[in-house]
């Protein structure tokens, strides 16, 4: 059951067109005909669309939306999609659910797929939450019979059941969006697509709705696709995830490396010195960061709870008179949790003496932190003034290793932290 | 009187089912754009629903039919002929019609949004020229064979010969009309479905 294929998509490609486009009247597309001359003039205009990276262009008013996906979804799983804004996720889903076609290649479907662009399309506010079950069923293709038999499911997991018979104009928007996802997924389809809606529901409810979404995929065997940009909602659900950018497939896999690919592509961390956007009023600021092992070689990937020593080199401006530095390293996890913060004066390590250009280094004794991708935002403080600000200004990938000396390795999903206990 | 609303209830049938369906995409746009089901089921649905319509027309005139046999002695003679039990003909032909030509003017809306205007003066000028406030048998008679190209001409026609007794009716017009009435509803829905797939991108 769970080797059967659910989506097998060759080559799909989809392209857009740039300005006003098809929504036309016929009056002006014959003056446009009329006057050839004319429309080459805008089409100047058309051109100096700014924005879009030229590799997706494929002349002044067409771009790809996507270009050339190919990938394959065994039936079960669950996908998560993740991307920049205007990376193709949308337009993906669109195809998926049938709402449009590709415009090259071709993506095979088997099985009923429901849809939630977004919650509660079909629904109608002067109908009850009980008629609107109805015809929302209708419209991702169940029967009468066939959403009667969950009715009572659907009331219970929405948790409306006072306001099931007042029309959905009255519901709040949490409210509404529950009964929307509900239905979606009470309803019997094969694959389950889930854009970004789960956000305006609570705390409690986007809990619930993991755990029922993990819990059909696994059960019944059905296929969710997941867009969301809450990294953590993805890491918890996800089997596998697909990052698009630029409307490409940029990567494809397991869902902790591709999220730290994607989490660390987007900060573009490398040379501090590069970095052109930065806070602080200046007087001191970084000229380089590096992570260096015990003996001073520097270090690439770190394994997971060994100790390394951070080196941080500062450059002070021509006439700045330091008062009592605090240089500051604050560790963040790749979902931008901070995990700890560290700086000299913790230590009561004060900075006298200082050159022009220093260099000072922070060893710590472990790393307790499970694999995954790490970053270090850095900081300087002089009396009450921020000199300077990085964030993201280095990465830290870290790979798994045996912190437990036991071979039992506990994932990142179930905590941020390592933590050594004796058990009697 | 009787004349005029037998024309007309049948006419208003079709012009709902036809304006109705002429901006299908354009009405129903937001839903297009977040949920795929097969799209054909709006304009059926507006159809059919059209029909409600219609049968309260049906109701009302049957009222004044009664009204003007029973209690207003007129001088006219008009019954109901054997022609009614082609009323589940005319009905589905009606609609075919309507649909048919409404499928044709939402595919022409989807792309070119000013045809909206066009439908209703559309809808006006056809109704001018089918015989619904006068008789086939008033237009003069160089110029009835163009009269009765008009596939809703002969529609009209039966229908009211059916209620009334009045009007002319022949086979060979209906059957004309039944041809035109499917080649519009194929060629219509053809291009429904084709337009279907890509609409949502330039909606």
């Amino acid at each position: 059951m769970h080797s059967s294929l659910a989506v097998e998509a060759t080559n799909l490609s989809k392209k857009y067109r740039l300005g006003t486009i098809g929504m036309s009247s016929l009056r002006e597309d014959l003056s446009r005909w009329w006057g050839k001359k004319k429309q080459n003039a805008q089409n100047k205009d058309n051109s100096n669309n700014a924005g879009i990276d030229q590799s997706r262009m494929i002349n002044d008013s067409e771009f790809w939306a996507l270009h050339d996906l190919n990938f394959q979804i065994t039936q079960g799983e669950v996908i998560g999609l993740i991307g920049a804004n205007g990376s193709g996720k949308s337009t993906l889903l669109k195809i998926l659910s049938r709402i449009t076609e590709p415009t090259e290649g071709e993506v095979k479907i088997r099985g009923k797929v429901a849809s939630l662009l977004e919650v509660g399309t079909g629904f109608h506010p002067e109908l009850t939450g009980r008629e609107n079950i109805y015809i929302n069923g209708a419209i991702l293709g169940m029967s009468r019979r066939e959403v009667n038999a969950s009715l009572d499911e659907i009331i219970e997991f929405a948790g409306v059941s006072e306001f099931i018979d007042t029309p959905i104009k009255r519901y709040s928007s949490g409210m509404t969006v529950r009964l929307g996802f509900a239905v979606a997924v009470h309803l019997n389809s094969e694959i389950l697509i889930v854009d970004e809606v789960l956000a305006v529901g609570d705390w409690n409810f986007q809990k619930s709705c993991i755990r029922k979404m993990s819990q059909i995929a696994e059960n019944e065997g059905r296929t969710i696709f997941f867009v969301s940009h809450n990294m953590a909602m993805i890491e918890n659900l996800c089997s596998r995830v697909i990052l698009l950018n630029k409307g490409c497939l940029s990567r494809e896999g397991r869902t902790s490396q591709v999220i730290s690919h994607y989490l660390g592509s987007t900060h573009k961390s490398s040379e501090i010195i590069a970095k052109d956007v930065r806070g602080g009023t200046g007087g001191i600021r970084f000229s380089d960061c590096k992570l260096l092992d015990k003996s001073g070689g520097e270090l690439g990937i770190i394994k997971s709870g060994i100790g390394f020593r951070i080196q941080l080199k500062f450059v002070l401006d021509e006439g700045y008179k330091p008062i009592d530095p605090l240089i500051i390293i604050n560790l963040k996890s790749s979902t931008d949790i901070p995990l700890f913060i560290q700086h000299n004066l913790l230590h009561n390590y004060h900075l006298k003496n200082l050159l022009k250009e220093n260099c000072i280094e922070c060893s710590l004794k472990e790393f307790p932190f499970p694999a995954g991708v790490y970053h270090l935002d850095l900081r300087i403080i002089d009396g009450d003034e921020l000199l300077d600000e990085l964030d993201n200004a280095l990465e830290i990938d870290v790979e798994q290793s045996d912190y437990f000396e036991s071979g039992e390795i506990p994932d990142a999903r179930f905590g941020l932290a390592l933590i050594r206990a004796d058990w009697q | 009187m009787l004349f005029y609303n037998s024309g007309l209830i049948i006419w208003s049938y079709f012009s709902t089912c036809f304006t109705g369906n002429a901006s299908v995409f354009t009405v129903n746009a937001g839903i297009y754009q977040k949920v795929y089901y097969p799209r054909l089921i709006n304009p059926l649905a507006n159809c059919t629903s059209a029909l409600f319509g219609f049968s309260i027309q049906a109701v009302f005139f049957l009222g004044y039919f009664c009204i003007y046999k029973f209690l207003i002695s007129t001088e006219e003679f008009f019954t109901m002929t054997w022609a009614m039990l082609l009323l589940p003909i005319l009905i589905p032909l009606v609609a075919s019609l309507g649909l048919g030509m409404g499928l044709w003017m939402s595919v022409l809306t989807a792309k070119y949004r000013d045809f909206n205007q066009i439908t209703g003066f559309l809808a006006q000028a056809l109704m001018y020229g089918t015989p619904i406030i006068y008789p086939l048998s008033e237009i003069p008679e160089k110029y009835r064979f163009w009269a009765s190209l008009n596939p809703m001409a002969p529609v009209v026609e039966t229908f009211r010969f059916a209620l009334l007794g009045k009007g002319s009716f022949s086979t060979p017009h209906l059957i004309y009309s039944g041809v035109i009435a499917l080649f519009i509803l194929l060629s219509g829905m053809f291009f429904f479905k084709r337009t279907e797939r890509r609409v949502v991108d330039y909606l």
